[in-house]
């Protein structure tokens, strides 16, 4: 596990003197980035799902078979970043 | 004497009753403590510490979910906490101008503290446990929880020091620098006792945390109680409920039990049925229990992961309650592949060395 090489030793360093609003603006700015990125996940997702949609009607199996390829890739990826921070304790 | 202000989070009673044994070693090395919390926490403090001050301190907004979902709805009010914590911030100014003090005690209250009085930090959770498909928004709070400790003096973590036998697993992992510098590792902190005595019943069936779960669950268990053999107490943790004691000769009911008389079924119990929550798994290992389930709150991901993790190290059999049957995992959880919590050390040896090591270089 990643913990301090002595738990039980004493900080005796400096600490932040800033004020509460550093925080605050901090934790704000995280959450407009969580709740941007949800919002361009979906808006991406509603874009690709017409695509395919339109695509699938069109008769256009050739994109349908590359977007469904394309999805398993990028969850794959994303899947296997997750447990890779996972096995190396990052998460 | 020294002047101290201790301010837990009432999110549940958990947080408050750690710090009981806190404040007891505090008073008696003759120093002043200040009490700044709100509802059932202030209410327990306020009980067991009647000589100290005690000032109305309110906190966050619970965002409980009465179903698995708890992530998207806590994950939704973020805003809320957020203006909730500069609301506190403001607040604790007004009560730092009003009086001297000389050190700060924040119990996983995220706005208390000062840049001007030593501050510092009680929490078993330097990182939050998310699943696995959530990992980015996991790397965002191990960002987060580095910047906010980096308030503070000291973050104290209710956990052994020791990696093989740490009762929060990866819950207790610094995840940055500024953490890993300001953690210590204090052990459990309990204000529950072991007594000496016979352990004469058979099972102790605690049902507690936040509705509508601990509703869901007292329906669970309680129609699955009369199919088990043996002397049982189910304490029902409703404190608004004070009409229905019912008794047999080997069942009991309690709507509601006092500290000292939950203390006393605790000791008293050979194998206990319980939330997974981590006031609850610190009180097992303080009286070092052997035998129990683990039945954790749906949707907490804390709980859930604590559940995982004592299955994994072959401590203590948990059961989600949706597929709970309470005759079979309670052979289950006496089977010898469970050992228990190992030996550790207990509260009192704890508060001990956290003062001499941690509050003393602050206090007169």
């Amino acid at each position: 596990m990643n913990i301090p090489d002595d738990p039980q030793a004493v900080y005796t360093g400096d600490y932040h003197q800033s004020s509460m609003d550093d925080l605050i603006v901090a934790g704000a700015l995280g959450l407009i980035g969580l709740y941007l990125a949800a919002v361009i996940i979906f808006l991406a997702a509603f874009s690709f799902a017409g695509l395919m949609y339109r695509s699938f009607v069109a008769g256009d199996t050739g994109v349908v078979y590359m977007g469904v390829l394309g999805i398993l890739i990028v969850l794959s990826m994303y899947m296997a970043i997750g447990f890779l921070l996972q096995k190396t304790d990052r998460i | 004497m020294s002047h101290v202000l201790v301010s837990p989070l009432n999110w549940g009673l958990g947080h408050a009753t750690r710090d009981i044994p806190v404040i007891q070693n505090l008073l008696a090395r003759g120093h002043e403590v200040t009490i700044a919390a709100c509802g059932n926490a202030r209410t327990v403090l306020e009980y067991e510490f009647p000589g100290c001050r005690s000032i109305e301190f309110p906190d966050y907004p619970v965002s409980f979910s009465g179903s698995r979902f708890f992530l998207p709805k806590f994950v939704a009010s973020l805003p809320v906490f957020l203006k909730a914590i500069a609301d506190e911030q403001n607040n604790l100014g007004l009560i730092l101008a009003d009086d001297d003090y000389d050190l700060i005690i924040s119990d996983n209250r995220f706005g208390v503290y000062s840049s001007e009085i030593p501050s510092v930090f009680i929490t078993h959770q330097l990182h939050y446990h998310l699943p696995l498909v959530f990992w980015p928004a996991e790397l965002l709070a191990v960002a987060f929880n580095g910047f906010h400790h980096g308030k503070y003096r000291h973050v104290i973590v209710p956990d052994n020091p020791m990696p093989e036998i740490s009762l929060s697993g990866k819950l207790s992992r610094p995840g940055t620098d500024t953490t890993r510098k300001r953690a210590y590792f204090c052990g459990i902190l309990t204000s529950t006792r072991k007594r000496t005595g016979k352990q004469d019943l058979d099972y102790l069936l605690m049902i507690s945390g936040p509705e509508p779960q601990r509703s869901h669950l007292e329906k669970i268990l309680l129609d699955q109680v009369a199919g088990i053999e043996g002397s049982r107490v189910v304490l029902l943790g409703s404190p608004n409920n004070h009409t229905r004691v019912e008794q047999s000769d080997t069942c009991r009911i309690i709507p509601f039990a006092s500290t000292s008389d939950k203390e006393d079924l605790m000791n008293r119990a050979k194998c206990i049925i319980c939330r997974s929550g981590y006031t609850s798994m610190m009180e097992m290992a303080e009286l070092g229990k052997h035998h129990a389930v683990f039945i954790p709150t749906p949707g907490q991901t804390e709980q859930e992961y604590l559940s995982w993790y004592y299955e994994k190290k072959g401590w203590f059999h948990s059961q989600s309650q949706y597929n709970l049957n309470l005759a079979e995992d309670i052979r289950i959880a006496h089977q010898t592949c469970y050992t228990g919590f190992p030996d550790m050390p207990k509260t009192e040896e704890n508060v001990t060395n956290l003062y001499d090591q941690v509050f003393a270089q602050y206090l007169d």
